[in-house]
């Protein structure tokens, strides 16, 4: 419980957003006693999407509010996240996650590729990981096979049932809600004061978990049969991406109109100072409609184990700065990925390298703080026409037709355990996982 | 290859492209010469390069890192080596981690090891929690969470389990060897793969005029060797890289200032102790490394604030046993080239950098490099893609070790000396002071992907020169305070009754090496 004495440190999150709701949460959870955690909101209408879709990596955060994630699909409309469609014509690619094929060691799967044939290695770019095969077919595993644990899936959820369990879990763990136009007080040596409780109160250090407020989007409520899409999807329009968004008995699409430069996407050691650290670096070109829960997953375990019993905002931001820094190129590299899928042409400054190290030898390079796995990154560099050109010397040993057979076998297996899954609407009954509102929508 | 015009060969065979080199020379035989042989003509095999080595025995090698870090275990094995043999052949001993003495304060001593404190939990890091019970005064030692510390001082060793259950699985171990005996040993076995040696002393480096690649080399002999990728493993002398190529050195004497080191083997006085030890000295510090027949001893110091007659005379009072050979001195400076691998010349082990033995890195970076290379061996005529990678893996390989090597001079309380007064006050790298700084104030040790030394390393060197957090995250706070004390009772009571049960470190080596230790 986050019960603390007067004099305790306050930690304010800023945001109307589930992204501020859950950021607050998670660290009033943790703040035990000792730090007062305060979620500040406005009264201004909130420019909450209806539904959300948080990535694999996000869901021990959730356990750790004691959130149950059988429950909250059903308090959520919840539908499993295998991963994303990118839609650009008549052209579909699905990037997702999961556990890179076994190779030939010590020649990754990705090195035999070079000249194998266009459309062997479309096969296998569709046969990837399971994730990819449910994601395309918009299956999932059956209940009762321990298949899903082996499967990296996120959550597509209904906002006002995520906002409910999330909530509900921040009131137990003593989460204070204030309204700033309300509580807001003056400024002291700089910093502004709140009444938190009835008494004037310094932010010891602010978050601002706000999202991309310029953005402009029109929602769109659907009855398509969505409980047998198992994946999300972006679709490039004439002048705006439709980001569409499976629910249990119907599907949410955001339109987003423009994607204006963010107006804090100023670099991160200028705009993180002075005990308020920006959790959000939009980049005006990322479509990606799970980009602020991705970052959450690697900022909030960093922000966890930074959050000390005697707070030193400066240092954490200092260091948060450091992260934020890595973390808002990598993201760069893979919204630039997304938007060429779109048809959009973009660049970043580590692509380039990334870029070249597969062409040349089917190498996906990483770094520190990457918010997308190495499968998600090899997804994005295939989906993308990108393909191994030269044989790595180990790999260019390996006759032709071994490295074929290794792929087709490769392809058959994938294609043989998906071929057993099930539909997600019959995974979503058999599992008690449908929420009682039939017609919430 | 003697004799040969300069050439580059294609494979019809492979369809391997143009410029994708089939003839590789290795430059110098000493350690990381003929580990770079042995490796690649294992490694490489499938792809049959010819690979040649030129060396000239009128010039000595460094034979630098007796001390080993348990990577090694995983390139022996990668080699195709039996442990067994190994321990014989090198005449090597377990090594469970380095005992640092003297270095936050006289009479100072902690063990830094190679494996984790205590246990993980779900709600905060252990040694957050660990920090808690210290700051209420009942936590004890992290050595005592630690079971490679407590194998160490006790002198036990028995093989870590795969089971990450078990309390076995806590640690990793790596070897002190003899660096000569593992140089002979990696030649023979390159020798039976195929790996041709030539002797003589390289009198010339001719390079293309156009693209400034070294074509060949000429020996004093007058034979010309050829090749299309040259390795440089010439030592400090970087022959090709530094002398041919002109790539700059980038010094860090000005953060590790000891530029000199007096090395002397010495008898053992007992049974083989399962670790290095550094003891910090009046102007440095000094190594011993047990071996199975002897310790090794050296002493690294700066020239500025001692002589080297008066380095040789500390180090010899210094010693635990009768020294057996004359004292040998090394000169050095801290440091790595810009560029570790330029045209087509890549540099492996002190023709790239020196770093000096504190942490017993050197042969990790000759590994590294390998692996390395290995990973981006060239496949074409274009192969600028690979270097910048290599370079950049490398760089950061070298500046993180760095960072982690000054910290043990900086992090001193120590003003007895002018080298430790200046050690202690000079300025270090912003990406060390972010470090520290975040360490006293959160407990909390700054994390990357790609580097040597990880949490457990930090933690060690950080506690045992008397870095304390003032604080701890709020997650530890999660557990209550009568919790919290049976949790850290219990793995002080598991590390201690599993290490009672292990056998002592020299049996293990008669058994596992047949090894003759001393009792």
């Amino acid at each position: 419980m986050n019960v603390t004495g007067p004099d305790a440190p306050i930690i304010a999150v800023r945001g109307n957003g589930a992204e501020a709701l859950f950021a607050a949460a998670v660290l009033a959870r943790m703040a035990a006693r000792t730090v007062k955690v305060v979620h500040l909101v406005t009264d201004a209408p909130a420019d909450v999407p209806p539904a959300l879709c948080i990535p694999p990596t996000l869901l021990p955060l959730l356990r750790s509010v004691d959130i149950d994630t059988a429950a909250l699909m059903r308090a959520a409309d919840g539908t499993f996240h295998l991963g994303t469609t990118y839609v650009n014509g008549h052209r579909r690619s699905v990037v997702a996650d999961g556990p890179l094929p076994a190779a030939l060691p010590p020649v990754r799967i990705t090195q035999l590729l070079w000249d194998l044939s266009p459309e062997l290695r479309r096969d296998f770019a569709a046969h990837l990981t399971l994730n990819v095969a449910g994601a395309r077919l918009g299956t999932v595993p059956p209940p009762d096979d321990n298949a899903l644990q082996h499967i990296p899936f996120g959550l597509h959820l209904r906002t006002s049932g995520f906002l409910d369990m999330v909530g509900g879990a921040a009131r137990h763990f003593g989460l204070l809600t204030v309204t700033e136009e309300e509580a807001r007080c003056g400024t002291s040596d700089a910093q502004e004061t709140f009444l938190i409780d009835g008494q004037p109160a310094r932010i010891a250090m602010m978050i601002d978990a706000r999202t991309d407020p310029a953005a402009t989007h029109s929602w769109h409520i659907s009855d398509v049969e969505a409980a047998n899409l198992s994946c999300a999807s972006v679709e490039q329009h004439t002048d705006y991406l439709r980001v569409t968004i499976p629910l249990q008995r119907c599907t949410v699409a955001c339109d987003v109109l423009s994607r204006k430069p963010h107006p804090h996407a100023e670099p991160a050691a200028e705009r993180n100072a002075t005990g308020m650290i920006r959790l959000f670096a939009d980049s005006p070109i990322d479509p990606h409609p799970d980009r602020h829960w991705r970052a959450l997953a690697v900022i909030l375990p960093f922000l966890r184990e930074r959050l000390s019993v005697t707070l030193n905002p400066d240092i954490i931001v200092r260091s948060f700065n450091a992260l934020q820094a890595d973390l808002t190129e990598n993201q760069q590299d893979v919204a630039a990925l997304g938007a060429r899928l779109l048809g959009t042409h973009a660049n970043s400054s580590r692509l380039e390298r990334r870029t070249e190290q597969f062409l040349h030898r089917g190498r996906v390079v990483r770094f520190d703080a990457e918010a997308m796995s190495e499968t998600e990154l090899l997804g994005f560099l295939m989906a993308n026409d990108i393909w191994p050109q030269h044989g790595d010397l180990l790999a260019s040993q390996i006759p032709r037709a071994q490295r074929e057979a290794h792929v087709k076998a490769h392809i058959s297996a994938i294609e043989r355990r998906a071929n057993s899954f099930i539909r997600q609407h019959d995974f979503l009954e058999r599992a008690g996982l449908y929420s009682e509102a039939r017609d919430g929508k | 290859m003697q004799g040969n015009a300069p050439h580059r060969l294609t494979d019809s065979r492979t369809g391997a492209r143009p410029g994708a080199p089939k003839s590789v020379v290795i430059v110098g035989g000493g350690t990381a010469g003929w580990m770079t042989a042995a490796a690649l003509s294992r490694l490489l095999a499938p792809a049959g390069i010819a690979f040649t080595l030129v060396e000239s025995e009128a010039i000595g090698t460094v034979g630098v890192g007796e001390a080993t870090l348990p990577h090694l275990r995983f390139f022996n094995e990668r080699l195709g080596i039996a442990e067994s043999d190994f321990l014989r052949a090198t005449m090597a001993t377990i090594k469970l981690g380095i005992q640092f003495c003297d270095w936050g304060r006289k009479g100072d001593a902690y063990i830094h090891p190679f494996g984790d404190y205590g246990r993980q939990t779900s709600h905060a890091p252990f040694h957050h929690l660990w920090t808690r019970a210290r700051l209420a005064g009942k936590a004890g030692r992290i050595c005592d969470y630690s079971l490679p510390v407590i194998m160490a001082e006790r002198g036990r060793f028995a093989p870590p389990a795969k089971d990450p259950e078990s309390i076995m699985s806590t640690f990793s171990y790596a070897y002190q060897m003899d660096a000569s005996l593992y140089a002979a040993f990696m030649r023979r076995l390159a020798e039976t793969r195929g790996v041709a040696r030539i002797e003589g002393r390289i009198t010339h480096v001719a390079q293309d005029p156009q693209t400034g690649d070294v074509q060949h080399l000429t020996l004093d002999n007058g034979a010309t060797v050829a090749g299309d990728l040259f390795i440089d493993c010439s030592g400090f002398r970087s022959l090709l890289l530094g002398q041919t190529l002109n790539v700059p050195y980038e010094s860090w004497a000005s953060l590790l200032p000891c530029d000199r080191a007096v090395a002397v083997p010495c008898e053992s006085n007992g049974p083989p102790l399962p670790y290095t030890r550094a003891t910090a000295r009046s102007a440095g510090w000094q190594w011993r490394i047990p071996l199975q027949h002897r310790i090794g001893n050296g002493y690294v110091y700066s020239s500025a604030q001692i002589s080297d007659d008066n380095a040789a005379a500390e180090l010899l009072r210094g010693l635990d046993g009768a020294p057996t050979g004359e004292p040998r001195l090394l000169k050095f400076e801290a440091g790595r080239r810009r560029l570790q691998w330029s045209r087509n010349v890549v540099a492996i082990g002190l023709s790239s950098g020196f770093l000096e033995p504190l942490e017993s890195t050197s042969i990790y970076l000759i590994q590294a490099a390998i692996t390395a290379l290995v990973e981006l061996f060239p496949t074409q005529a274009d192969d600028r893609a690979d270097r910048d990678e290599f370079n950049r893996v490398m760089m950061l390989e070298y500046d993180r070790i760095r960072d982690f090597l000054v910290l043990h001079y900086h992090a001193t309380e120590r003003d007895d000396t002018p080298f430790w007064n200046y050690v202690r006050t000079m300025c270090i790298p912003d990406s060390l002071q972010d470090k520290l700084d975040l360490f006293r104030s959160t407990g909390t040790v700054t994390l990357y992907k790609d580097g040597l030394f990880l949490e457990p390393s930090w933690l060690a060197v950080y506690l045992g020169q008397r870095v304390e957090p003032k604080s701890y995250a709020l997650a530890a706070n999660a557990v209550s305070e009568e919790k919290l004390q049976t949790f850290l009772q219990q793995i002080r009571i598991a590390v201690a009754g599993t290490v009672e049960r292990l056998p002592a470190h020299a049996d293990y080596l008669r058994g596992a090496a047949r090894a003759a230790v001393p009792a």
